[in-house]
């Protein structure tokens, strides 16, 4: 492939993540994490830098594990070694940041929990491991993924003062609100993709 | 002399009032994506039931002393390693291809019950009131996804397992994620209309 025809399909890619196949409002992934970067403008883009260095690492991580390993058959058993890539990811993470940003390492640690155990990350390890077989496609959908991610969580803080505002009754103010709007932006994916993303 | 008030602790609170999926807005990718229809819902609380209620119960016995972040991967592996049996154990009894769940299966062992609710509820109790809301949480949990694959499938296809029931107006949409985010942020709204404390 040249140049501009990998340009052109990986900014089709990026779009398609973010607009038709979105992380969060077409596959309902990561919206705990979502909700918490967009409650503060100071930490968004924190949480969603964090998330999109897990979806990342962890496709790079899946496609090294299916080098070495075949996922046809017994799937249930590789459940382990998911665990065991988010888990490893997540203490080499915090290894780093103790060693490096020591005098931070009590504000972030608990924004890389965030980022780290989410379905947002877990769902890119397991649609990876069925749907990619190169590296190129692996980070690809690592690194798509967290721009979804990423797209929304902006979406979502650009209204989130106005669904917790006193503006909206009672017992929708918050949560429910949340819920509705991101709703609202599913049926809009839906109406642009015509079709709901597989999950398996 | 300051007075100190303790919030009366009720078994009902997992299952309404801080019900997983409607108030509390716990697990909601399974919630909004598998719970779409009334089988698959059904099957995917059985295993989430076992799963969850299993690894919390063993991770109950790990040191306080450890590492957080040491902690929170070991209740993944738990979870993990007590997924594989159950999941072989209801594949045999189920009449249902659990494999058209998808990845969200799988994601059990590193939901939310398992990596934030364990820390930061359940595990703060003393061990039979744990248990008690545990339990309560679960069945709450599965309450909720159960009532959403009813919900759902009946007024999305108009009946049940291709069962009809006579709804003459469908809506479609109900079956998409879309349907799935509307219809929980209705019940939260619901759930908040009618508990004491009302919004907050």
């Amino acid at each position: 492939m040249n140049d501009a025809g990998f340009f052109q399909g990986f900014i089709l890619s990026v779009l398609t993540s973010v607009i038709s196949e979105n992380f969060v409002f077409a596959r309902a992934f990561g919206i705990t994490p979502m909700i918490a970067a967009a409650k503060n403008n100071r930490t968004l883009p924190g949480v969603c830098l964090g998330v999109s260095y897990f979806t990342l690492t962890a496709s790079a991580a899946m496609w090294a594990v299916s080098q070495l390993f075949s996922a046809e058959g017994g799937r249930q058993f590789l459940v382990a070694l998911y665990a065991f890539i988010v888990g490893g990811i997540y203490l080499m993470t915090l290894l780093c940041i103790f060693l490096f940003a020591r005098s931070k390492f009590s504000k972030i640690k608990k924004y890389v929990h965030i980022s780290a155990f989410n379905s947002a990350v877990m769902g890119t390890i397991f649609l990876s491991a069925s749907g990619c077989s190169s590296l190129g496609e692996y980070l690809l959908f690592g690194l798509t993924a967290g721009a979804g991610f990423t797209a929304a969580s902006y979406m979502l803080s650009g209204v989130y003062q106005k669904l917790y505002s006193k503006d909206v009754p009672r017992a929708f103010r918050g949560f429910p609100a949340v819920m509705i709007f991101s709703g609202i932006m599913a049926m809009a994916v839906f109406g642009i993709a015509g079709h709901a993303p597989s999950f398996i | 002399m300051v007075e100190k008030t303790e919030k009366k602790w009720s078994f009902s609170e997992g299952i309404f009032s801080h019900n997983p999926v409607f108030a509390a807005g716990m697990s909601l990718a399974p919630a909004v994506i598998a719970a779409n229809t009334l089988r698959g819902a059904l099957c995917y609380a059985a295993v989430f039931s076992s799963v969850t209620l299993m690894s919390l119960m063993i991770s109950s016995f790990l040191p306080k002393k450890l590492p957080y972040a040491l902690r929170i991967i070991l209740y993944t592996f738990i979870a993990a390693a007590v997924y594989i049996p159950f999941y072989i154990f209801w594949s045999e009894r189920l009449e249902y291809d659990l494999s058209k769940l998808g990845v969200f299966l799988p994601m059990i062992v590193s939901g939310e019950f398992i990596t934030r609710a364990a820390e930061l509820r359940f595990f703060r109790m003393e061990k039979g009131r744990m248990v008690l809301d545990v339990i309560s949480h679960i069945m709450g949990f599965s309450l909720a996804i159960i009532f959403l694959g009813f919900v759902r499938e009946l007024f999305s296809t108009g009946g049940i397992d291709g069962t009809l029931y006579g709804v003459s107006v469908t809506v479609p949409l109900l079956n998409a994620p879309c349907g799935g985010f509307i219809l929980i942020g209705l019940m939260g709204a619901f759930i908040r209309l009618f508990r004491k404390e009302g919004g907050r």
